[in-house]
């Protein structure tokens, strides 16, 4: 396990892949209603103070992540039960990840199948993926990240002609308070769970600039998703997008160019499952590495199938609808992982920065 | 229907516990055995058609208690 490495290219694609994760398909910024650019924009500009904090902890401890650096800072015992926190928000995280696909695929794709069926061969290929190691999944994201690219600009150029301008006005009508509820959630989701990658990024040789891989990563991630949610406001309208649960699908499938340019929702898919299953090996990626962590084991292999597995139990009792994920998505996930996403790190930022000072404190008086 | 689910996690466990078997590992086998066996229970449970609780009504209850309703 400790001469596996992914490059620093392959680093920024991951991140463009899991910052792409579910929200092509979702909103996350519904609340904004027309405003929904703008704060995307804002959200953007907060990430980017977010992002350099994490690249700070990670440059200051080489070659380890999160939980090394928790239990170095904080001591063993409370090191390792903030540890164990980390690994119940990403868990519980990548349950929500697949209880969206589930609900995806019984919704628009299969809805005569009994959902466990697509969910079955998803868990597997997640299995396959983890035994074979993050190397594999560096390098078969850095060949797909193009059909996800070409697919993009050709539906985005092919939507042109449905866009109307008028539906992005009045820009400001409900006043502050909307545009900012909007860029809150938006932050939290899906700018903010990047905190996954600083638990990723341990036994990765190559990567020397950590804040620009996350910069790069983070620029690219946040211009499609700009991109995107401006696309479906033009092409649907805030009123519209508010009552859909998966708008981008809604946008593609009225395309209607010529004979041979209708009904593309395939390709939609096909982007979508690429970017889902991303972001769903890294976060199963994340609570296996925690979990090996915690125990004090080197190796995370021998425990990814039980691990799936729960993922997989967990998500199908975790709601019991789509109306009510989408109101506890609405309500409560913005506040809930402000506090792990933020306030976590943001405290082992200033305990890290103490520590550094009196050292080279010490250093001098020496 | 969960004879399948049983059947299948023992096929499950057939295959991954010899590699781990022969790696004499006392620790790794402890935890890799007590969660395949919390998923297998928790997997019949759902099989069998059982409501199991779910915390996402417990955070949203607190996240409502400490910021209001209108939030």
């Amino acid at each position: 396990m400790n001469n596996e490495a992914i490059s620093e290219r392959q680093g920024i694609i991951l991140i463009i892949l899991f910052i792409l994760g579910t929200t092509l398909l979702l909103a996350p910024s519904g609340a904004a209603k027309q405003d929904a650019w703008i704060a995307i924009i804002i959200a953007y500009s907060w990430a980017i103070i977010l992002l350099l904090i994490f690249s700070r902890i990670l440059s200051l401890y080489p070659g380890k992540d999160l939980f090394d650096i928790l239990q170095i800072v904080m001591g063993k015992f409370i090191g390792k039960i903030i540890s164990i926190l980390m690994i119940w928000f990403v868990f519980h995280d990548g349950a929500l990840i697949m209880r969206n696909l589930s609900d995806f695929t019984n919704t628009l794709v299969f809805t005569n199948t009994p959902v466990i069926v697509p969910m079955a061969f998803f868990t597997i290929l997640l299995i396959w993926g983890l035994k074979e190691g993050i190397e594999v999944i560096g390098r078969w994201s850095e060949f797909f990240i193009w059909i996800v690219i070409l697919l993009f600009i050709i539906y985005t150029t092919l939507s042109l002609s449905e866009m109307d301008i008028n539906r992005l006005k009045p820009i400001l009508n409900g006043g502050v308070t909307p545009l900012l509820k909007g860029t809150f959630s938006c932050f939290s989701y899906p700018f903010g769970e990047i905190v996954v990658f600083t638990m990723v990024f341990s036994n990765i040789s190559k990567i020397k600039n950590y804040s620009k891989t996350f910069m790069v990563g983070l620029g690219l991630g946040g211009l499609i998703i700009f991109i995107a949610t401006l696309c479906n406001l033009l092409v649907l309208g805030s009123e519209t997008i508010s009552r859909v649960y998966f708008p981008s699908i809604l946008a593609i499938s009225l395309i209607h160019v010529g004979q041979m340019f209708q009904r593309m929702e395939m390709g939609a898919i096909l982007v979508f499952l690429v970017c889902v299953f991303v972001k769903a090996i890294i976060c199963l990626f994340a609570v296996c590495n925690g979990i090996s962590k915690v125990f004090g084991f080197n190796d995370y292999r021998f425990i990814a199938t039980p691990v799936t597995l729960l993922m997989f139990n967990f998500s199908t009792f975790v709601y019991i609808s789509t109306m009510e994920m989408s109101a506890w998505t609405a309500i409560a996930w913005p506040y809930y992982s402000f506090f792990f996403e933020v306030i976590i790190p943001l405290v082992v930022f200033i305990l890290v920065e103490i520590k550094s000072i009196r050292s080279a404190t010490k250093n001098i008086i020496k | 229907m969960f004879l399948l689910v049983i059947i299948l996690y023992i096929i499950i466990i057939f295959l991954e516990s010899i590699p781990l078997l022969k790696e004499k590992n006392r620790g790794k086998t402890i935890v890799y055995f007590s969660l395949i066996i919390f998923s297998m229970i928790i997997s019949i449970l759902i099989s069998l058609g059982i409501q199991l609780p779910s915390p996402s009504n417990l955070i949203k209850n607190m996240i409502i208690s400490i910021f209001g309703k209108n939030n």
